[in-house]
């Protein structure tokens, strides 16, 4: 996975419940850091969250945002993504994949069931929060307990915002089925590649 | 044919007769980068183009060719023919809205599986080219009889907003300037669709009740003419359907609303029964005082009536439950006023099953909520149940 693009719900859910920090250790451990399309950006600016967004890419964890326009065929692909889903995602949802699609291997982290479904048709990797957490456990930010604590909201409220699709009702059940169905991508090559950010070395 | 975009939105703009400071202004732009877009001088970023799509009412990031531009121009443009000049930007730019708006609604019912309404529409009601020189009213009261029968609706109409459902007619409310009544939107684009004005008599049940009678008329029967009939319908057009005096399609329109609400036969009746009581058949039948008035003039009750001086318009308790429903709480202000209704109540829905992302319900809503504002608004929201 050489990017990931970011989802205005996953950051709204995620940082709900204190996952930012998280999501910013698997940002910086990726080769291309992340990419976030500029009508996503603005989404966040309007829901209160933009200022993390600033704030990570003062450190460097994110591209400038992106407009879909500028890539190349984005128009196009934007079109197809469009009509093939219309009505059911967003201007900025199909801004999204186009600008994940044009950086090669690449990862979308959002909790809604829709958008991985379709990340996945367009062989892009769709993340949710617990892979954000399974990340951070690996990467040895996150204790199993502190992780475990994380979950527990899920555990609790089965409607709870950002709780993942499928999700088997505890933290312990969840991490061992993911384990078996579905690996997260191996980080060696990420960490072959460190970022580049003030304070990390 | 293709089209850049910047030529596209010049020529949308052109066609609603709006011009750029006014398009820019409500785009958020200043005027100067909308000229240099439309020009092709600077390429119109991605989340500008969706802005100004907001704004002329038609989908520009999702227009490759010219010939699909035309007949999103035409659908709308067409409103502003008949009497193009005495339109202010104000107005133009509400129909827009309300063109985007029914759109939307469109888009989701089709992903809801629901049947297209445009196309049964057309199939159960053709359109209605008959006007025949001073029998324009009788044209309107047969096809008000034969919506009736096709309805199966005896005596009263219990509920016009009941019956603008079951025809398969979308409602929408609007402010717009105080002597608009109302006017209508019809085509394969925005579905079948009313818009009331929400300023002005309408705020009155039995007002709005012939309001919704009148456009039901021309949505059903005028759709394919709109190029010669008056953008918008005024209060002060309104009742009267003797021959000559207005637009014809405007007499049979009046003639259809009150042979709808009160027909002929039961206006006599009750007439008789009520000994000429024109409140008890204002109340009786949901009409407004003018409307009744016009009926007893053209079938010549007059000599009772004339000795009644004039009745204000008040709704009876009963009337104004039948025709609300409607979600007027503060709570709701956040979303426009052309979103806040049914578009709102499917968008929400869908939501719910999953079936559109939080993202796609936020450009629905034309809201910027936070998730949790979000889900505090959905609980207040519940699909109205079928009529």
């Amino acid at each position: 996975m050489r990017c990931l693009v970011l989802d205005t719900d996953a950051l709204t859910h995620g940082s709900g419940l204190g996952l930012l920090p998280a999501i910013e250790i698997v940002i910086a451990s990726l080769p291309h850091k992340a990419y976030i399309a500029r009508p996503v950006y603005k989404e966040c600016t309007q829901t209160g969250i933009a200022h993390h967004l600033d704030g990570w890419q003062e450190k460097g964890l994110l591209h400038e945002p992106v407009d879909y326009r500028k890539l190349r065929g984005g128009d196009e692909r934007f079109r197809e993504i469009f009509r093939r889903y219309r009505g059911a995602l967003s201007r900025a949802d199909c801004a999204s994949f186009v600008t994940a699609e044009s950086n090669g291997p690449s990862g979308i982290l959002t909790c809604e069931n829709l958008l991985s479904e379709a990340a996945e048709r367009f062989g892009i990797l769709a993340l949710d929060l617990f892979d954000v957490i399974r990340y951070a456990v690996k990467l040895g930010y996150l204790t199993d307990v502190a992780a475990k604590a994380r979950c527990e909201v899920w555990d609790r409220d089965k409607f709870r915002a950002g709780r993942p699709n499928g999700y088997k009702g505890t933290y312990t059940e969840e991490f061992e089925f993911r384990e078996k169905s579905k690996p997260i991508p191996d980080l060696a090559s990420a960490k072959a590649d460190p970022p580049r950010m003030p304070g990390h070395s | 044919m293709t089209i850049q975009l910047g030529e596209a939105v010049h020529q949308v703009r052109s066609a609603f007769g709006l011009d750029p400071a006014t398009v820019a202004k409500a785009a958020d732009l200043d005027t100067q980068s909308l000229l240099r877009y439309e020009s092709g001088e600077q390429e119109l970023p991605g989340e500008v183009v969706w802005r100004l799509s907001d704004v002329l009412g038609v989908p520009l990031e999702d227009i490759d060719s010219s010939e699909v531009l035309g007949s999103h121009i035409d659908s709308i443009a067409v409103r502003f023919k008949a009497d193009y000049g005495a339109i202010s930007p104000g107005v133009r730019l509400a129909v827009a809205r309300a063109a985007a708006a029914a759109g939307d609604y469109v888009q989701l019912e089709e992903l809801a599986g629901r049947e297209p309404r445009f196309s049964s529409l057309v199939k159960r009601f053709p359109t209605d080219s008959y006007l025949p020189a001073g029998k324009v009213w009788q044209a309107g009261r047969d096809l008000a009889m034969n919506v009736r029968s096709i309805m199966g609706i005896v005596g009263h109409v219990p509920s016009m907003r009941s019956l603008v459902d079951a025809l398969g007619i979308s409602m929408m409310w609007q402010k717009l300037p105080n002597d608009i009544a109302g006017y209508g939107l019809c085509d394969e684009i925005h579905g079948p669709t009313i818009v009331v004005n929400v300023n002005g008599r309408n705020v009155n049940e039995l007002i709005r009740r012939f309001t919704l009678a009148h456009e039901i008329c021309h949505v059903l029967f005028d759709r394919d003419y709109l190029k010669e009939m008056s953008a918008f319908d005024t209060y002060d057009e309104l009742y009267s359907y003797a021959d000559g005096q207005w637009d014809p399609r405007e007499v049979r329109a009046n003639a259809f609303a009150i042979h709808l609400l009160l027909p002929e036969l039961a206006l006599r009746e009750s007439w008789g029964e009520l000994r000429g009581d024109v409140r008890k058949l204002m109340t009786k039948f949901g009409v407004n005082y003018e409307a009744v008035r016009c009926h007893l003039d053209n079938y010549r009750l007059l000599h009772l009536s004339e000795r009644i001086s004039r009745i204000p318009t008040t709704a009876s308790d009963e009337w104004k439950i039948a025709e609300s429903g409607e979600l007027w709480y503060p709570a709701f202000d956040v979303i426009p006023i052309e979103r806040r209704h049914a578009l709102a109540c499917l968008a929400f829905r869908l939501w719910r099953e999953r079936r559109i992302t939080t993202s796609r319900l936020r450009e629905v809503l034309a809201v910027r909520l936070s998730d949790v504002e979000l889900r505090d608004l959905a609980e207040l929201y519940e699909e109205p149940a079928a009529a």
